[in-house]
């Protein structure tokens, strides 16, 4: 098979991608781009490291800072902070990966029924109108759900 | 004893015809009422065909007139809808089950604790077919029991078991 190009949302849900991440992390936590690259059979990191910089908006990875031989954070010349390739899940990120409703959470749900779930559907709407993470990843989540692209 | 033998002549004594005579005309009796009975056949025949035709006239003006109807209600006129593929059949919970029990063992076994559809068909051949491992494989994925870790050279994709999926059933996962 070929090596791909880049990487859509349904080839991989986000949670399968940071679980990916997790797999390839070395034993402090983060995780090479390329390496996930590899995992993933693209050509390149760089689709890799643009569904991670994606991922980095909302607040689910981060890119580890460069350091220098002391210790010390490094920055460019304009005074942004460098970055090594490397990156972790962060809380939310790891919330996300192995996050688990509760049992009785579950049963609640379970007791909607399908006259219900349209209302319920409103309420996730007005829920996730804010525009923060949580929307985003709801609506990406929908999507793979879905198979749309 | 001059005329002895006149008695013994071919006529008949009551119509003074021969026997021969007798036997023609019966004959031509029979021929013409054979006659009559055809033309009688052919006569229904006849008819029974312009009663089919006048039959499939009135089919043909009945089916117009739905349409005229179905159009006066709004209705979209039926046609045939597109063929329905074997490919739409859902597999089912029992199928799905089986397979994810299989599945839980090929990575019980696994080194690396993934899999790929193969090992899975390998396990449960035979009995259960390509398709249906393909598709349950699918199921559980969208239950989010298995997540997709890569690909195989060859085109196969490379699977593993979410977090905290084993020895979760298949229908608490649909939940």
């Amino acid at each position: 098979m070929p090596q791909r190009e880049r990487l859509t949302l349904l080839d991989y849900s986000d949670r399968e991608f940071l679980l990916l991440l997790e797999d390839v992390a070395e034993a402090d936590g983060w995780a090479d781009s390329e390496e996930l690259a590899v995992r993933l059979d693209l050509k390149t990191r760089r689709s890799a490291s643009q569904r991670l910089s994606w991922l980095a908006r909302w607040g689910v990875v981060e890119k580890e800072h460069a350091r220098d031989h002391t210790g010390n954070l490094r920055y460019h010349r304009d005074g942004k902070p460098m970055h090594t390739q490397r990156w972790r899940l962060t809380d939310a990120g790891r919330a996300l990966a192995y996050g688990e409703i509760k049992a009785r959470q579950r049963q609640a749900l379970d007791r909607f029924g399908d006259e219900q779930l349209l209302e319920l559907t409103r309420w996730l709407t007005g829920r996730t109108r804010d525009g923060g993470m949580a929307t985003k990843l709801a609506l990406r989540e929908w999507k793979h759900g879905h198979g749309i692209r | 004893m001059g005329d002895g033998g006149r008695g013994m002549s071919d006529s008949n004594g009551a119509s003074g015809r021969t026997p021969a005579e007798l036997a023609t005309r019966t004959h031509d009796a029979i021929e013409r009422m054979a006659a009559e009975l055809r033309e009688l056949i052919a006569a229904e025949q006849a008819g029974r065909a312009e009663y089919e035709r006048l039959v499939e006239e009135s089919r043909t003006r009945e089916r117009q007139l739905q349409k005229v109807l179905a159009g006066l209600e709004g209705q979209a006129p039926t046609k045939p809808g597109p063929k329905r593929s074997t490919k739409d059949w859902r597999v089912s919970d029992e199928r799905v089950t089986a397979v994810w029990e299989a599945v839980q063992q090929v990575v019980a076994k696994s080194e690396d604790g993934t899999f790929i559809s193969q090992h899975v068909f390998d396990v449960m051949y035979p009995g259960v077919s390509r398709e249906t491992i393909t598709k349950s494989v699918n199921v559980l994925r969208e239950r989010e029991l298995i997540r997709r870790v890569g690909t195989v050279r060859g085109g196969g994709i490379r699977w593993a078991l979410m977090p905290g999926a084993e020895g979760q059933s298949v229908t608490d996962a649909a939940a």
